[in-house]
């Protein structure tokens, strides 16, 4: 149940809200859902399908980017818009335009090398700059980490912070766990993956898959006495829209 | 064991130590062109380290040193070489980690190679793996003090640190925590913040006396709560404030130890125990903390209390717990 400054929304409401595909499949599973999901104003409710669907949109970009999986220790990314940090994560080049760095591993993706939780994070930025635009993405982004889930910009943070939810949606970022996992391929410890649809999921390094494939190629690279499958987690990790909302909004 | 950071004068050991790795590789290179034969013992010395092995690995291969090596040195060049492989085939890799040359050679790769951490990429990863090896394949608790230690040396050198600790979890031992808690007073702030992020505790501060306090109680809190803590699945690679261990408030109440790794009793629960979770399964979230926590209490200071106090209808078990721990419910 969807409730906008603390009215239900009629379905009449709901149908002129989008057009678009995407955001029309994750309003009906908002509006169909048991719990009451309050939004501010229609904007706001607007803001978060727009950026779930830019989410999806630019998870199945990134899928055909050609950047390749690799290590921490094996990354590699391009010297004009970013700088390698020790530890193997990605920090924009000082005089760099954030919005075009961004743009660069989707354009040249063959330059950019990384592991899955970063591959996430790349995500979230692209469709952020989708959303915002170059020049207010360049304003609330000025600069840039890239490093799995640490080292996150504080607007991004709860993208990194696993919660349970009551459901899931399109544009979550979610993550197999695989607990037998052989200590000699740790990159292979889990999957991070964007929900697309509730059924296919893209993890970098693995492709857009289901749930029971991504487990599959999981539990191939478990030790050879395990005992416990890889599974999806029951919990998620979701950017906070409504702030994102409002610093949409604040020129 | 190999604590010992001494070695006599002109062995390779000692000149790596002493004059650098550059200066060991030529004296290495003399050796093998005058008297090829003596190269293998003094590699097979036991008083060398894994970072002397594996700075000379290139001139042994090329040289066809490898078959004079000791077991435990073969078994090393083949680890290193099978984990800097760029694609690892799985799964055991190729590795006969029954073989004890095997797990000697993880153990002394970790164990003298630790102290020479930054030496390269490659060096760093084949730690890392042989760390995890060694936690989550031998159960090898004896390299957690290390490994714990390592973690926060890498810490401060800002390097990649996920795979080290990952590593560490993989023991699935909660009182491996006890490694990790005295960072929380430490003078070094960055080893305070790791450690908070590791135990999943706030930061406090900056008033020493403070940092003191929360080191004491989480002691304290692992001392009573280690038979009932569980590793969660959660990891720096999937949450950037992972809760890695949680406690079993259900294995607390019934004071039955769980396994870590599975969170199931390590014994059976016995029907009367099935019945005592489903009563407390009733009570609210902050009443569970409140009968959990009396629970264990009571069980160490007086069993036979405990096993009347156990039976008794839920609501009166939370009566006599209020009163006992003098705690008032929010």
């Amino acid at each position: 149940m969807i409730f906008i400054a603390g009215k239900q929304i009629t379905s009449e409401e709901l149908s002129n809200l989008t057009h678009e595909n995407t955001e029309r499949s994750i309003l009906s599973q908002l509006a169909s859902a048991e719990e009451k999901l309050d939004y501010d104003s229609s904007e706001q409710l607007v803001f978060e399908l727009r950026l779930r669907a830019q989410t999806v949109a630019a998870a199945k970009e990134l899928d055909k980017s050609g950047m390749d999986f690799a290590i921490f220790r094996k990354s590699r990314c391009n010297p004009d818009f970013w700088d390698r940090t020790a530890e193997g994560g990605f920090r924009l080049k000082s005089g760099a335009k954030p919005s075009e760095a961004i743009s660069d591993i989707f354009d040249h993706g063959r330059k950019y090398a990384t592991e899955c939780a970063t591959a996430m994070v790349i995500v979230y930025y692209r469709a952020l700059l989708a959303v915002l635009g170059a020049d207010r993405f360049n304003q609330v982004f000025p600069k840039i980490e890239l490093m799995n889930w640490h080292h996150l910009d504080r607007l991004l943070r709860d993208v990194g912070l696993m919660k349970k939810y009551p459901f899931y949606l399109p544009g979550d970022r979610r993550y197999f766990a695989n607990p037998d996992v052989d200590p000699l391929t740790p990159e292979w410890q889990g999957e991070n993956v964007i929900d697309l649809n509730g059924k296919l999921y893209y993890g970098h390094g693995v492709g857009i898959y289901d749930a029971d494939t991504i487990i599959r190629s999981l539990n191939q690279n478990r030790i050879e006495d395990a005992d416990e499958t890889a599974y999806l987690m029951d919990s998620a990790g979701r950017p906070d829209f409504k702030n994102l909302y409002r610093i949409s909004q604040n020129h | 064991m190999y604590s010992d950071s001494r070695a006599p004068v002109g062995t390779l050991e000692y000149i790596r130590r002493n004059r650098g790795v550059n200066a060991c590789k030529r004296r290495f290179q003399e050796i093998i062109g005058k008297q090829k034969e003596a190269a293998p013992r003094l590699l097979n010395d036991e008083g060398l380290r894994f970072a002397t092995l594996f700075s000379l690995k290139p001139q042994i291969e090329e040289s066809g040193l490898k078959d004079g090596l000791s077991e435990k040195n073969r078994a090393a060049l083949q680890i290193c070489d099978k984990v800097l492989e760029e694609k690892k085939a799985l799964p055991g890799g190729g590795i006969s980690y029954t073989d004890e040359n095997v797990h000697a050679a993880f153990l002394w790769i970790f164990q003298t190679g630790a102290e020479n951490d930054g030496l390269s990429d490659d060096y760093d990863e084949i730690l890392d793996l042989s760390a995890s090896v060694l936690t989550r394949r031998y159960r090898e608790t004896s390299i957690l003090p290390g490994l714990a230690a390592l973690i926060f040396r890498r810490n401060r050198k800002k390097g990649y640190l996920h795979d080290l600790i990952w590593a560490f979890f993989q023991s699935h031992d909660p009182n491996a925590l006890r490694y990790l808690a005295p960072y929380l007073r430490s003078a070094n702030a960055r080893d305070r913040e790791l450690a908070h992020l590791l135990l999943h505790l706030p930061d406090i501060g900056a008033d020493s006396r403070r940092w003191e306090t929360q080191y004491r109680k989480f002691m304290k809190w692992l001392q009573d709560n280690s038979p009932y803590l569980y590793f969660t699945g959660e990891s720096l690679q999937s949450s950037n404030q992972p809760e890695i261990c949680g406690l079993d408030r259900e294995a607390k109440y019934l004071c039955k130890q769980i396994s870590p790794r599975k969170r199931t009793p390590v014994d059976p629960l016995t029907s009367q125990e099935k019945e005592s979770l489903s009563c407390f399964a009733q009570a609210e979230e902050s009443e569970q903390t409140v009968l959990s926590d009396y629970s264990k209490a009571l069980h160490a200071s007086n069993p036979e209390s405990w096993n009347r106090w156990i039976h008794l209808p839920v609501e009166e078990q939370l009566r006599l717990a209020k009163n006992g721990t003098g705690r008032r419910l929010v």
